[in-house]
């Protein structure tokens, strides 16, 4: 499979709009962060690209085809935080029923890595600490090596060490399978060096869609005395605006014709803003 | 070299300017291959693709060149041209806004002159 559509995907539980006409085109071979507050939709997207619920309108589309059949459908795979997973079964067998649907699957390497993490194969699922749980839902999420790989929350549970040691082995089965994974989480500034993609979700809705460098490159600071700040802004769009004590920081978006920083007048400071800066301000311009 | 999420720039332009500095130092020599995009994914943590703008970046200014099917190397005179290139940014970065804010302070070209050689002095 090589690309997954959406399309114009709306989800309602009772009154609440959860998706609101999400339309994304997911490439294979791409690093995606989907990201967005609590409650933003992202679990809600994942689940419907995933066919773990249908979509209240709209449909996904996987190489144009709307549905997943037997072969399409092991080209996914999606990791859940919540405990979806037979509580019952053990470590060894949980692997070993996953590494039965997915053709790729290493289940000596699996195993092996479980170990060196102090993971008792023999334990069942339940019997787990979250820390432990957490390891084998995100190693067994990556050692399927399934084409599109959704990873929901993948740090949910994990300690900093961990964290770490995970973002090497979801880098290391990327550089390995050259497939499609998708980090949907909110620790934004920790996952940003993995990213190649940036997808925005915020009320249901994608506010922001871009390469990693494109957004980064395209957004930046500016400040100085009110007055100047001011007559320089309508050059720009203005996500988010500071004023304080006679002075104004605004985050702007540039557009390709942008005036470089030299050719501004003396006094204004423009900089770059990272990832997670970027994501608060349109997360509170949304909230206006 | 170190990549910092805290500096804001984006990561490639740090990982290029990282591998420039290990040019200029001799780490990788003139004619010598420098790490490729796995290695540096693996190293700095980084996606492969981010890593690949890094060099290719270097490739594009003509401070590397591709040997196909084995990797990057460092061309010759490359330690020159750069030592030029990072001359030319330290104009552009420190030398403009130094002079721009110096005359926000009415401090004189002669001033600052004899201020830069009292801290040479100071530093020798």
């Amino acid at each position: 499979m090589q690309t997954i559509k959406v399309c114009d995907v709306s989800k309602n539980y009772g009154d609440v709009q959860a998706l609101q006409q999400v339309n994304l085109e997911l490439a294979r071979g791409k690093i995606y962060g989907l990201l967005g507050r609590n409650g933003a939709g992202k679990s809600t997207l994942l689940k419907i690209i995933a066919e773990r619920i249908k979509p209240s309108s709209g449909r996904v589309l996987y190489d144009g085809t709307p549905t997943l059949d037997d072969v399409t459908s092991r080209e996914i795979y999606f990791s859940e935080p919540e405990n979806t997973l037979p509580e019952m079964m053990k470590v060894k067998d949980f692997c070993y029923y996953t590494s039965q649907f997915y053709p790729r699957f290493n289940l000596d390497e699996a195993l092996q890595l479980l170990k060196e993490f102090g993971i008792n194969e023999k334990k069942r699922l339940n019997q787990l600490s979250t820390g432990y749980y957490a390891i084998v839902r995100s190693i067994v999420a990556l050692q399927t090596r399934a084409g599109f790989i959704f990873m929901d929350e993948p740090t949910l549970g994990h300690d900093a060490v961990n964290r770490e040691l995970l973002y090497d082995e979801i880098l290391r089965i990327y550089r390995e399978e050259q497939n499609t994974i998708v980090l949907s989480t909110h620790l934004i500034d920790e996952v940003s060096n993995l990213l190649e993609e940036v997808i925005l979700l915020d009320h249901g809705r994608i506010i922001l869609e871009d390469s990693l460098e494109g957004v980064m490159d395209t957004h930046s600071y500016i400040s100085g005395l009110s007055e100047p700040v001011r007559q320089i802004a309508g050059m720009y769009t203005v996500i988010d605006k500071k004023e304080d004590l006679g002075f104004t920081t605004l985050l702007v978006k540039k557009s390709k014709d942008a005036p470089a920083a030299p050719a501004l007048p003396s006094g204004i400071n423009v900089s770059q803003a990272g990832l997670q800066d970027i994501f608060i301000a349109y997360c509170k311009n949304q909230d206006k | 070299m170190k990549l910092n999420t805290l500096d804001q720039r984006p990561i490639y332009l740090q990982l290029q300017e990282g591998l420039e500095n290990a040019i200029l130092a001799g780490t990788y020599a003139e004619e010598t291959q420098i790490p490729s995009t796995t290695e540096l994914s693996r190293a700095f943590q980084i996606n492969p693709a981010t890593a690949g703008k890094g060099v290719n970046a270097l490739v594009d200014e003509g401070f590397c060149y591709k040997k196909r099917g084995i990797g990057i190397f460092v061309k010759e005179g490359a330690r020159e041209m750069l030592k030029k290139k990072r001359q030319a940014v330290f104009k552009e970065t420190y030398l403009i806004p130094l002079i721009k804010e110096a005359k926000h302070l009415d401090i004189s070209s002669e001033d600052l002159i004899r201020w830069i050689e009292e801290a040479d002095d100071a530093d020798n």
